[in-house]
């Protein structure tokens, strides 16, 4: 087990430039999930990092050792793919010991001649109990003796997982692990990897589209876009206090609405489109600051429904979604598909029993948490509203 | 529905028995005396079992010398095919470097050339090399097989690359790779090919019949010709029990393999 250190890493494919200098350092035992759009570069990025491929500038190291020129076998790491990638004519023992056989003395890897040596037996029954040690420890000690094509989608899982597991790496790299299971299995299948993780003390980099996987079972995240770092963090850091607009609107799920704030007139204020008078004032300094444009995050959870004769943004229900312990509520603003400012849609999230109160069609009026709003300017920068004001 | 299968049935059998019957009249022959051998009329199974025709058929026939050099050749060019094609279908399949897809072009290329075209250079690089009229004439000039190539190529392109990745970061080498995984898991296309090259190599009359002079380097087919010209030209039992014995260890090979041989042809992809 040991520390991973990746600085200045870029690399192209042909014109595009899928990353664009990744400095990052993930310590020993530690979680680190590697969060994007597809597209992003997060797989070439674990890719890089096992050796599949190699980086155009940049260097990587490993337990303080610097592996950038190395080959995957020489990193030691484990990777474990999306597909599985298990041997299909070999059985799960097999499947398991085979990165063991690779790493065994030179005279015990001859193809067939090597059966016939002494030493075979000593080794073969040490492999055997490591085999079925690390089998146990995952649950799959009954399966060894089967082929990958008679196993479950979660079965499989466990063998390429088992496989990883045996050698001791001192990394584990996941692609993508889980998204070939079913949503059940997958919540069931990320504690088991946490767990796991614990019980190793391993150093795990796990690449995934899923916020979900990510913030349950990251120690930090790395959000890629584009093949730049967009932040670094806590699950949690990231969606509370995201550093720009992407993260924001990336984190989050319904994910946040986005309200554009503009200047109208000398005193008065639009949100997306519609007169509001209960803006607080160090918002509108802010906004007056930058050209009277402000886009403003409010996580659906922060705005509340109110009724049609109350002040706030006026809208129609456009859907209703129950979702057993809480229920979303998608409003289409009313005016701002005219007007052409601002998204046309914000979603608050209520209580479960907002189903019964609340009709389709209905006329309401949305009254976001102004406490709550992230601002950014136009290019999608985060303005921290109290250093702002402090500032000004 | 039924009469539909009935009548498919129908034709198929017939079309079989039009291609059987020389063959089972082949066999048949082979086990009658000479007496009836003559016999006008169409009987199929002799009136007498004789096994006579088989034993003249090793001592003065040589099939047994025959039988011989044909396995002697046809293993030592599978062998030697094997050697060269998957090394060179694995390079095609799975790297990517800038003369893959002329090297590929000529590989095609040379499929379309009929081998009775090349004969007269390979025959003058063979006899340069003083080989003439030996088994080595015979086993060199096939050492590797262009459709062999492109088969196994398209194989070997099946398997996904998720899995030499695992491969890779598991510890193997390139070769270890090509022996341990793609190798397994393309083991129907070998076979097929392997089949396949037997048999054209076994039945090859073309190139032995130039480059094999004496009797004791005959492959089969050029044996039973050179013995029917020779000496046996009214001895049809014996010549008929010679032929039977050289097309059985065919018969035999396919029949234990055909499950490998169907598989590997129609190429069912493979799936992590």
């Amino acid at each position: 087990m040991a520390e991973v250190a990746l600085s200045n890493i870029h690399k192209s494919f042909g014109q595009t430039e899928v990353l664009k200098g990744i400095d990052l350092t993930i310590s020993h035992g530690e979680f680190v999930a590697l969060l994007g759009p597809s597209g992003c570069g997060k797989t070439t990025l674990l890719r890089i990092i096992a050796g599949l491929e190699a980086p155009d500038t940049g260097s990587i190291s490993i337990g303080g050792r610097d592996v950038t020129g190395l080959d995957p076998s020489d990193r030691n790491i484990a990777l474990v793919f999306q597909s599985y990638a298990l041997y299909p004519h070999k059985t799960v023992f097999e499947n398991i010991a085979f990165p063991l056989r690779m790493r065994a003395p030179w005279f015990a890897r001859i193809p067939v001649l090597s059966r016939a040596l002494p030493q075979r037996r000593r080794l073969e029954q040490a492999l055997q109990t490591k085999v079925r040690d690390a089998a146990a420890q995952v649950g799959i000690g009954a399966y060894l003796d089967r082929k990958p094509a008679q196993l479950s989608g979660g079965q499989r899982q466990r063998v390429a997982l088992t496989r990883a597991m045996v050698r001791e790496p001192a990394a584990f790299l996941m692609d993508e692990p889980l998204s070939n299971l079913d949503a059940k299995l997958r919540s069931g299948m990320r504690i088991e990897i946490k767990e796991l993780q614990r019980r190793l003390d391993a150093t795990i980099i796990y690449v995934t589209h899923d916020q979900t996987e990510a913030m349950t079972m990251a120690d930090r995240v790395v959000l890629l876009h584009e093949g730049v770092v967009q932040q670094i963090g806590a699950p949690m850091s990231l969606y509370q206090n995201p550093c720009n607009r992407f993260v924001a609107q990336f984190i989050g799920s319904p994910s946040i609405n986005m309200l554009l704030l503009e200047a109208a007139g000398a005193n008065q204020f639009t949100v997306n489109g519609a007169v509001i008078e209960t803006v607080p004032a160090d918002l509108r300094q802010i906004a007056r600051s930058h050209g009277g444009r402000l886009w403003l995050g409010v996580r659906p959870e922060h705005v509340a429904l109110v009724p049609e004769h109350a002040s706030g943004i006026p809208g129609r229900v456009a859907l209703i979604e129950p979702l057993g312990h809480e229920t979303l509520i998608d409003v289409s603003v009313l005016g701002a598909a005219d007007i052409g400012t601002g998204p046309d849609r914000i979603v608050v999230r209520a209580a479960p029993d907002a189903v019964d109160t609340v009709r389709a069609g209905a006329a309401v009026r949305l009254q976001p948490d102004w406490q709550q709003a992230l601002a950014f300017d136009e290019q999608g920068r985060r303005i921290a509203i109290r250093a702002a004001m402090a500032a000004a | 529905m039924r009469t539909r299968d009935l009548i498919t049935h129908a034709v198929l059998a017939i079309g079989a028995a039009f291609m059987l019957f020389p063959f089972v009249w082949m066999v048949s022959l082979s086990f009658k005396e000479e007496f009836e051998i003559y016999d006008p009329s169409l009987n199929l199974i002799p009136k007498t079992w004789d096994f006579a025709n088989y034993v003249e058929a090793f001592t003065y026939g040589e099939v047994g010398s025959f039988l011989v050099n044909g396995l002697a050749v046809t293993l030592s060019i599978l062998a030697l095919q094997y050697l060269t094609i998957i090394p060179a279908a694995y390079v095609l399949a799975r790297k990517n470097f800038r003369l893959n897809g002329p090297l590929l072009a000529t590989v095609l290329g040379v499929l379309l050339i009929p081998p009775q075209v090349t004969a007269i250079p390979v025959y003058i690089m063979v006899s340069g090399l003083g080989l003439i009229d030996t088994l080595a004439a015979l086993v060199i000039p096939f050492a590797t097989s262009a459709f062999g190539i492109f088969l196994l190529r398209q194989s070997f392109r099946t398997i996904p690359q998720d899995l030499l990745d695992a491969a890779r970061v598991d510890g193997a080498s390139e070769f270890r790779t090509l022996w341990a995984i793609i190798v397994p898991n393309c083991f129907p296309t070998l076979a097929a090919f392997g089949i396949f090259s037997i048999v054209v190599h076994w039945n090859d009359f073309f190139w032995p019949l130039l480059v094999v002079r004496e009797l004791e380097n005959a492959t089969p087919p050029l044996g039973i010709s050179i013995f029917a010209s020779d000496e046996g030209g009214n001895d049809v039992g014996p010549m008929m029990a010679s032929a039977t014995l050289i097309v059985l260890p065919l018969v035999v090979a396919f029949l234990l393999m055909r499950r490998s041989f169907i598989e590997g042809l129609t190429m069912t992809g493979i799936k992590g």
